[in-house]
């Protein structure tokens, strides 16, 4: 029996520069879920996400060579250009954001939005700000390394601990401020 | 190790990522002997535990089909890509920009006509509307007329615009682009310049219907 090759992104992109459909809508499929999160959760608005995450393929078929697999992975090239055009739309748009409460009353993502937004962690992800936040999403949700996400950010690694630090930092402060905060898991005890 | 070492090492620890064994155990013994990095370590540990707790809700979030729909049809149209348009806009990103262009007309209030009830154009069905953004933007609709004659295009479904007790006719210059935006017929996104337009808004100061008039 043959065996399965999941093809790489590399080849996808190949592929995609041929106008391959079928490489695009893998690349796609596999790529607009993490992207979608990422705006959604940097920003708390599923049309920002949504337009963030179209925009994001937008870009990679106007300039599919932009991304150079010797500068890091397509993960992180992917998450930059959305970091950007979500950081566009958040500082263009502040205070103005639609949230999921546009939404129709049957969409179960919007559901999921309105019962989220009331949780305190994503109120105190969404009160950081904006340098911070971005990492904090990129490095605690999305699980981005720091290199990955220095190279999103565009930064220099140093630069992606020292905003998570402070940002998690203020993070912690703000739910210690809003309620006593969840148990944490034992402290493992070490033996050397 | 220091307090100080021990605080550029505590979030690396909280997060269980990062930090190579030797200094995982070295900054462990030391918040067993430290009270208070003890409950630095329990603070960050639990700011841990609350957005991994949030990830997980929200690992099933993604991009709705039409997303999807839209951009394989940007595909077979290279030439759409080239010019930049977007494939489909969210139905609630047309909405804010319709209110937004509304909110501005106000505020401009370049000419404002006397309100008047009723003796508007009747307004045409709906053709570009929040709804419909992503089937117009390939260009396959008609653009609407512009001009003088050309008729109120309406912003919202379902509502008939001579129920409404009072009306003003605002005109308004909107950039091309942002009919691109919308998804109106025959926009482009790479258009520069600015478009004039009569908006009726509703004395609650929601835009009804548009017509661009050159």
């Amino acid at each position: 029996m043959p065996e399965t090759v999941t093809p790489s992104d590399h080849d996808l992109l190949l592929g995609l520069r041929d106008g391959d459909e079928a490489a695009f809508t893998a690349l796609y499929r596999r790529w607009q879920g993490p992207l979608y999160r990422y705006a959604l959760r940097v920003s708390g608005s599923p049309a920002l996400a949504e337009d963030v995450t179209q925009e994001v393929f937008m870009a990679l078929l106007r300039r599919n060579e932009g991304y150079d697999p010797g500068r890091g992975e397509l993960s992180s090239y992917l998450h930059g250009i959305a970091r950007n055009l979500a950081r566009r739309r958040i500082e263009r748009e502040r205070g103005h954001l639609p949230l999921a409460d546009e939404a129709g009353p049957d969409d179960p993502l919007a559901d999921l939005v309105r019962r989220e937004r009331t949780d305190l962690v994503w109120e105190g992800i969404l009160g950081l700000p904006l340098h911070y936040r971005e990492v904090v999403v990129l490095c605690d949700l999305q699980g981005l390394s720091y290199e990955e996400a220095a190279s999103a950010v565009g930064c220099a690694v140093g630069t992606v601990r020292s905003r998570l630090h402070r940002g998690r930092e203020q993070l912690g402060a703000r739910l210690r401020s809003a309620r006593p905060m969840p148990a944490a898991a034992p402290m493992p005890r070490m033996t050397r | 190790m220091s307090c100080e070492d021990f605080e550029d090492d505590v979030v690396d620890l909280a997060r269980g990522e990062e930090l190579g064994d030797a200094e995982r155990t070295e900054a462990l013994a030391h918040a067993e002997e430290c009270l208070r990095c003890a409950a630095r370590l329990d603070d960050e540990r639990a700011v841990t535990s609350g957005l991994r707790a949030f990830a997980a809700r929200t690992a099933g979030a993604e991009a709705p089909p039409r997303v999807e729909a839209a951009l394989l049809r940007a595909l077979r149209d290279p030439q759409s890509v080239e010019r930049g348009g977007a494939a489909t806009t969210s139905p609630s990103r047309a909405v804010e920009l319709l209110l937004l262009a509304a909110a501005a007309a106000i505020l401009a209030a370049i000419v404002v006509a006397p309100p008047r009830a009723g003796s508007f154009p009747e307004p045409a069905p709906p053709r570009a509307t929040a709804g419909s953004a992503t089937t117009v933007a390939g260009g396959a609709a008609a653009a609407p007329a512009a001009g003088e004659n050309a008729d109120f295009v309406s912003l919202s479904y379902g509502e008939d615009l001579r129920e409404l007790d009072s009306v003003q006719v605002v005109s308004v210059e909107l950039p091309r682009t942002a009919l691109a935006a919308l998804g109106w017929p025959g926009a482009d996104s790479a258009q520069t310049g600015s478009v004039k337009a009569e908006v009726i808004v509703g004395h609650d100061g929601v835009a009804r219907a548009i017509r661009f008039v050159d």
